[in-house]
This record gives C-alpha cells, structure tokens and sequence, in this order.
C-alpha cells in the first residue's frame, strides 16, 4: 500500500524536472544582461564593465548551460529564485507574500466547489428525471459556459455594491490577521472561481451515480434490507466518487490558472495577479518562477487527490499486488 | 461497395435525425448561428463605426439612436458589440480549427509510426498538459506579445493535446483491427490506409472537440482581454469592451456597457456547449 | 398435503414501462412454497421468472410494477404479511428483506461491491438485523465462511471481491444471503454465469445448506438438469404464466403440459442416462408487450388447436397438486 504511494510521488519527480528545465530555458530566451538576475539591481548599477565581466566569471554566465542548470536548480531547490527585473527585490520574498494568499484561496475554493459539487451531482442522480435535476443541469450549463470575470463582475455588482455584503476585492483590511477576520474577502472570489468545477463535478457524479446505481450490488445492497439512504451513500456514492477523482486531478489546473482572471477581477493580492502584473511589467523572472511555482503545485494537488482516490477504492491500493491474498 | 456506402448514409441519416431530435441542441446551434451572422454582416445591421469616437456623445443612455447606448468615449455600444464578435468569433473557429488540424497531424504520426516518436510526441503532449493552460498561456504572451494572430499561436500551442489523445488512441484501436489488416493483404498502402480508413472513424469527436474549444478560446480571449493582456486594446473584441467594468464608476452606473458583452460571450459560449454536448451524444452514446 | 405453506403467490401480475411501451413481463402467477422445501421455477430466458422473483421482495426497477395479485409470507409467529403491499423501501419491507427473505442474483461477478472487504459486505446484512457485536458479527461470518468451503476463513474475511474467483464470489453471495438464517431463499439463477465444473459444486453446496438449514428456498433456472437433482416441486413458467406446476415426479415422469415436455427434450438431463437426442423448441417467446388473445405457447406447439388462439386456456387440475394451464386437458386431464 506504501508502495503504491512512494511509486505515485516518484513519477512526480522526471515530470517536476522536465518543467524546470523548460522554465530555465525560458529564462534563458529573456532579453538583457543576465546579470541584472542574479544580482541586485543596486549593486549592478555600481559596477564597472571590467568588473561586471568578472563577475559574470564568477557567478559562472560563461559556463555551460547544464552547469548554469545545475547551479540554478540548487538554487531554486534553496528557494534562491534570482531577482525581480521590475522592483530588483528577491523573487523569493514577492512570492513569500503572494503564495499564502492564492493557497488560502484555491484551496478554500477547491474543498468547497468539491462539496457542492458532488452533493448537487448526489441530488441530480436520485431525483433523476425531476424537476430539481433539470435545473441542476440547466444550472450547470450555464456555470460551465458564463466566463468567471463576468460572475465575479455582476457578484461585485450585486453583493459588494448594492448590498453590501462582501467587500469589492482585496484580501484584508487593517488587523486583519486571522484566517476569520479574512473570511468575508475570500467568500465572493472562491466561490466565483469554484462555479465551474462545481458546474463540472455535478455533471459528472450525476452520471457517475447513474451508472453505479444500475449495478447489480446495489440491489445486493436493497436485498439486505439496508435504507435507501444507507444504499445511496454507503454503496451507490462511494463507488461514483472513485471515477470523480480522475475528474478532479484532471480539472486542477483549470482551478489555479483560473485565480489569474479571479484575482484580478477582486484586486486580490494572490499568484495570479502577480502573474499579469508582471506580464505587464514586462518582469520576465517572475512570470517564470511564477509559472514553475503553480504548475509544481498543481502537480502535487493532483497527487494528493490521486492517494485519496486510492484510499477509496482497493484495486487501485492492491493493483500491483492483486495475487498476494488469492489463496486458491 | 454500393452497399457499404448505404450503409453509411442511412447511419449518417440516424445521426441527423439524433441530433435534430436533440432540442437543447438545436436552441444552441441557433444562438450560435444568429451570433455569427450578425456580427459577419455587422455593415447590414448599424449604421455606425466602432471605432469612431464622438465625444460629443459620451455614455449616452440607450435609445433609438443607439441601441445599447454609447461608451465612454462616445462610441455606439451595439456596433462595437457586432464588430467586436466578428474579432472574438474569429479568433475561437479559426484556433478550434488550427489546434485540431496540428493535434490531427501529430496524432496521426504518432498513432501510425507507433515507437519511439509517439513516445515522444505522447510525453510532450502531456508535459503541455501538466501546466495550467491559463499559466502557459499568459507566459507566451509575455514571450510572444499580444495581438490577435499571437493569440491564435497561443491558443494552438496550449489546445492541440486533446485533439492529438483522441487521435492518436483512435488510430492505435483501429490499427488492430482486421480491416486494416485486409486492406494491407489487398494491397493498398501505408498512408492511404490510414486516411481512408482510419481517420473517418475519429473525426466525430474531433468535431465535438472543436465544437467545445471554441466556446473555451472565445472565453479565453475575453478573458485575457479583460486583464488587458490580450488584442489590442484599440480593437474591439468582447473582452477589450468588457474592460470597460475594471472602472468602477462605469461598472456601478453604467452597468450596460459591461453586461452587454458579457451576455455575449456568455450567450455564445452557452450555444456551443448545447451543441457540442448534442453532437456528443451523437457520436459518442456511452457518455 | 398438509406441510405448512410459507409462501403463497397469487394472480401475480408485474408490468414494465419502457419508453412508450408497457411489457408484460408477469401475467399471472400464482404457486406455493412448502416449509423447508425446495421449489424450481424453469423457463426460458424473458420468460418471467427472474421478475417473478424480483416482485417477492419489491426488488423491481423502478419502471417496473405489480399490478395484482398477492405476496402473502407467513412469519416464524403464523402472520400473514402481504409483502405488495408494502412500500418499496418502507421499514416493514426492509426488516424482511435480508433477515426473513433473502436473495441470490444471477450474476456473482457483478453482485459484490468492489470498494468493501467480503468480510464487511457479509456482516453488513448480519448487523443491520441483529444487535450484536463487532465480535460476534465477525465469529458468526467467519463460522459461515468456513461452513462454505473457505479453509482460511479469518484471512479471507479482509480480502476484496477483486481476489476472489466467479465460484467464490457466489459463494460469498450464499454467506450473504445465508449469515440471517432466513425462512426463505430466492435464488435466481444463481450458477448460471458460472463455469460448468463450478456449478455442480455451488448446487451441492445450495442443497446442502438448505438441508442444514431448513431454508424454504426458490430456484429459479432455465436448467431441468438442475432441477431434477435439487428440488422438490417444480413450476415451469412461459410467458408470464405457470403453465405447469407439480412435484418433482409428477413433472418428470408425467410431463403434461406441451412446453414441459419440449423443455425436458431440450435439456440434457445427467441422471436420465443414455445417448438421447436434444431437441429444440422452435420458434422464439413472443414480444411482451404485445397482448395475446389465446394460449402464449399456440405458435410454436405441436398440438395447436382452434381455440388455443382465441381464447386463454384455464387450469386443470391433473393429480392433487399437479395441475397445468392448456386446453388439451380441459376435460379432466384424461386426453394425451
């Protein structure tokens, strides 16, 4: 069972390497002195070019780009991310500032688009053919096809303007320091950017739920004399949660790169709009150490999604050892 | 021969007949329909220049004159919305359609020549994969830059994995079978066999695909334009208008120049998942 | 004929929506189940005894519905329930199901659910009737499973269906079913999807634990081999209808009903020994959902008569509680 998991998280690491790699390269491919990169921009601008040729010695510019990857992957793995073109401080400490933030809300969003999802999907699936699973689905078109910056628009528009509710953006007000405090900023922008896993997930648990309900062990299940709600749950849900997952792993990246446009939309201090800051700032290191920092993320969620759907269902848990306990 | 192609109209007419029976579907392919022609034949439908800026006539409420009233520059709303179509629509089919046609290409090399080079060409389709498509996006255009054809690059860079995995594990299904198998005994080539043959087969969903990724490119457009990284800001697209709502003293007093386009898109994007999901049902009846 | 009646079903009739169109998959339906005995119910495949058997314990999809007759059950105290009556989920219903009355489907492969251990899906039925402890749940499945054959019970009882093979599943299927010590079971086709070699053993094993047991049981089958090796009395069904009930000799050794003697041409009987030819019943079961105005069998019977097409036969009462529904025997059951 370990097994399983230890095998899961090596395959993260070729794939975590060739993304390095790719960004590194993208490093590479940006205009001007690379200098101005892996020092401060203040010291930079002290230096004469004699001196900056040593120091381009030095810091190893003439030597071979896998040396140069190697010397920049340790760094990266030190969190020395280089310097921001824009505002010559340590990319490291910019992210430090912004990572908190688009976790708190892609992770806030994800739990709880997840739970809605599945438990809109639920009703769908046994209210099957009623009025309430019509316009679950018609809901759910629309939450797939409307562009989130238009939702978050009209939110702003109705919840923060006309009734108050919700500030219009931003992550805190003063002294607020608490994960509560923030709470009120972070209810608008999460769940704007959960509607279409949302939309998503319940179309899928719907026919997910059809499908097991049809099963033969379901009606094992009612031959037992178990409650319909026992049925529904202990065995029709549990067993349409295990293609979800693969659902899920495979909508995460929809999620984070959906926090550009959400962030944005809320002026919330995140990744994502660190991400079009710097894109219009033409701050190429960060864009860079950005894009490496959310796509490593999103790998690790779809691993964390990839044990839990393992954890639900025995023949993913036992697939390589199927044999162990046949004692024929 | 005579008989195999009966055989293939009358499913063809099944299919018809499926996807005209499919009345969410048809209401879709309807929206979308009444989008394009009128923002193609945007000259036939306002008098007015999108880009023509009357100061004079600044954020004027809707009336006879303008329909949907005038921004904040004093342009008419209706004819930025029509022509602003024409540049959004545009850039959705026309990537859809390119991102299908290189995934086609690749998929087809990779399902035929099998080996090493799909080895390759799959990982590489999966390393696209693995990055949040919205991230690989927004870095190319900070390498490329923005502007339209930039945007339908982009757009093909990012989209062409989906259309190559349908392909490429089409090809390799259908390889196995026996027709194939028959045709090489009769003595038909390498190539030919796979695109008489083969191709046909996959292209069903491939239209589902492209049905679907251009409501997903229209969405990505005005999205990036929204964040004023995507065409130019000069040209009218549904999202380059909607940027207007980022002042908020338009987005609270003069909600119609935002919800306009908004609707728009929405309605579009809306149309083509109605009909992609009829088309789906179509071809692939499992689902 | 004075055992005591456990089951009584009559005039069942069960009917299906399927799109526009309603199927008749039980017309009418009525036999009795004896205290401790073993009854078959035989017909071909959309003949209407694996509904018959559904519609027992309202285990119907849910386009499916009775429309008349009885299920009348008599419980350990003598009451009658009449278990149509009964919602199809309601509380009276579920303490029955299980607990008094339990079941065995056709497919084993399919009938285990793949996420819980075989140890939990036995014990789920044992718990949900009995107020018994973990422990005691795990010695009494554990004591079943040995009693089924399995050698290493308390291991087996952690493993998934996913490590066990077609026979062992079913036999699974019998712990669930049995681990209640119910009153009766319906077992519907139970070694149908099973491996010739595997089926003998799992029908051994059946009669042996409805012997143990005393359990009532239902057979339902397609197979008068299996028939004639396990049960007491005998129902053959065709098109919705018993057109034939009796005990087992009086099925075998008088055959009356024209079905029943094709079907007993039709299926090689192990025990009747010697080189016979199979015949085959031609022609194929009428669609369900049209309405037919006289016998169902009149199109493929070799002794078809005017008013076999016209008008449904009635029962005839051939010999006690032999008795067949077929104008051949209209008049006392003297004609052949």
């Amino acid at each position: 069972m370990f097994k399983y998991y230890i095998t899961r998280f090596a395959m993260l690491i070729p794939k975590l390497m060739v993304i390095s790699i790719i960004v590194f390269i993208g490093i590479q491919m940006i205009p001007g002195d690379p200098v101005t990169r892996t020092i401060s921009p203040e010291v930079y601008a002290h230096l004469s070019p004699v001196q900056l040729n040593e120091l381009r010695q030095e810091l190893g510019l003439n030597d071979s780009m896998v040396v140069q990857y190697l010397r920049w992957l340790s760094g990266l793995l030190r969190g020395d991310f280089g310097y921001s073109l824009v505002t010559g401080g340590k990319i490291s400490g910019i992210i430090a500032s912004r990572l908190p933030a688009t976790f708190e809300l892609a992770f806030v969003s994800l739990i709880f688009a997840t739970i809605l999802g599945l438990l809109f999907g639920f009703i769908s699936a046994i209210k099957k053919n009623t009025i309430i699973d019509y316009t679950n689905t018609v809901l759910g078109m629309i939450g797939i096809s409307v562009p989130p910056f238009f939702f978050g628009l009209l939110a702003i528009l109705l919840f923060s303007i006309y009734l108050r509710w919700f500030p219009t953006g931003g992550r805190m007000g003063y002294g607020h320091v608490t994960f509560f405090a923030r709470l009120k900023y972070l209810v608008l922008p999460a769940f704007i950017l959960g509607i279409s896993l949302i939309a998503t997930l319940m179309k899928f648990t719907r026919g997910s739920m059809l499908d097991v309900l049809s099963k033969e062990y379901i009606k094992v299940a009612r031959s037992k004399g178990l409650s319909e709600i026992k049925v529904n749950l202990k065995h029709g849900f549990r067993n349409a949660l295990i293609p979800i997952m693969v659902v899920l792993v495979m909508r995460i990246p929809m999620l984070v790169g959906g926090t550009v446009i959400i962030e944005t939309v809320f002026n919330y201090p995140g990744m994502g709009s660190l991400m079009v800051s710097s894109i219009s700032g033409s701050d190429m290191p960060v864009v860079m150490i950005g894009t490496f920092i959310m796509t490593s993320s999103v790998l690790l969620a779809s691993f964390f999604v990839d044990v839990f759907a393992a954890i639900i269902d025995p023949r993913i848990r036992f697939g390589t050892d199927a044999g162990g306990g046949n004692g024929k | 021969m005579g008989s195999k192609n009966r055989v293939k109209s009358s499913l063809m007419r099944r299919n018809l007949h499926k996807l005209l029976s499919n009345r969410l579907a048809l209401v879709g392919l309807g929206i979308v329909l009444l989008l394009v022609v009128l923002s193609a034949f945007a000259p036939l439908f306002t008098k007015y220049d999108p880009s023509f800026i009357d100061v004079s006539q600044r954020l004027q409420k809707p009336s006879m004159e303008h329909l949907l009233g005038t921004d904040n520059v004093g342009r008419d709303l209706f004819a930025r919305l029509l022509y602003g179509g024409r540049v959004s629509i545009f850039i959705g089919i026309v990537s859809a359609l390119i991102a299908a046609a290189v995934g086609i290409i690749i998929g087809s090399v990779s399902g035929y020549f099998g080996g090493k080079i799909d080895m390759v060409l799959l990982y590489i389709s999966e390393i696209v994969m693995s990055f949040p498509s919205m991230i690989l996006v927004l870095v190319l255009v900070g390498f490329l830059g923005q502007g339209i054809l930039n945007l339908i690059i982009i757009f093909t860079v990012v989209g062409w994995p989906s259309t190559y995995r349908i392909i490429r594990s089409r090809i390799l299904s259908l390889r196995e079978e026996l027709f194939v198998e028959s045709c090489r005994a009769s003595g038909i080539g390498g190539a030919s066999i796979m695109f008489n043959h083969l191709l046909p087969n996959a292209l069903g969903p491939v239209v589902v695909i492209i049905t679907l990724s251009t409501g997903g490119y229209v969405l990505a457009e005005a999205g990036l334009s929204f964040i004023g990284l995507g065409v130019a800001s000069s040209v009218p697209t549904w999202g380059n208008i909607i940027n207007a709502a980022r002042n908020l003293r338009i987005m609270q007093n003069f909600p119609a120049l935002w919800v306009a386009p908004g609707v728009a898109i929405s309605l579009f994007s809306l149309g083509l998942s109605f009909f992609g999901d009829g088309l789906r049902d179509v071809f692939d009846p499992e689902e | 004929m004075n055992e005591e009646i456990i089951l009584k079903v009559e005039n069942l009739q069960t009917k299906f929506r399927v799109g526009k169109r309603i199927v008749h998959a039980v017309n009418d339906v009525s036999f009795e189940l004896k205290k401790g005995t073993m009854l078959g119910i035989v017909g071909e495949s959309g003949c209407g005894k694996s509904v018959t058997a559904h519609s027992i314990m309202k285990l119907l999809p849910k386009n499916g519905s009775i429309t008349g007759g009885k299920v009348k059950y008599y419980d350990n105290n003598g009451k009658a329930h009449i278990l149509n009556e009964y919602d199809r989920n309601s509380k009276e219903l579920r303490t029955i199901r299980g607990k008094e009355i339990s079941m065995i489907f056709q497919d084993p492969l399919a009938s285990l659910d793949p996420v819980y251990t075989i140890g939990s899906q036995i014990s789920e039925n044992l718990r949900e009737h009995e107020n018994i402890s973990k422990k005691e749940a795990f010695d009494r499945v554990v004591s079943m499973l040995f009693e089924l054959g399995f050698s290493n019970p308390e291991e087996r009882y952690y493993d998934y269906p996913h490590n066990f093979s077609g026979g062992m599943k079913q036999r699974v299927m019998i712990a669930i079913a049995m681990i209640c010590n119910p009153n009766i079971l319906i077992a519907d086709e139970p070694t149908t999807a099973l491996d010739v070699t595997i089926q003998a053993q799992i029908l051994t094993l059946m009669s042996k634990m409805q012997k143990t047991h005393g359990t009532s049981t239902i057979l339902i089958t397609h197979n008068m081999g299996i028939v004639a090796e396990t049960c007491d009395e005998v129902a053959v069904i065709y098109m919705g209808r018993i057109v034939e009930f009796g005990n087992l000799e009086q099925i075998f050794n008088t055959p009356m009903h024209p079905y029943t003697k094709a079907l007993l041409k039709s299926v090689p009987v192990l025990s009747s020994g010697g080189e016979k030819r199979l015949e085959y019943i031609p022609g194929a079961t009428p669609d369900g959902s049209e309405v037919i105005k006289g016998c169902a069998f009149a199109d493929r019977c070799k002794h078809t008569m005017e008013i076999c097409r016209t008008k449904q036969p009635v029962e005839s009462i051939v010999d006690g509680s032999h008795r067949v529904l077929c104008w051949l025997y209209d008049k006392g059951g003297k004609n052949a």
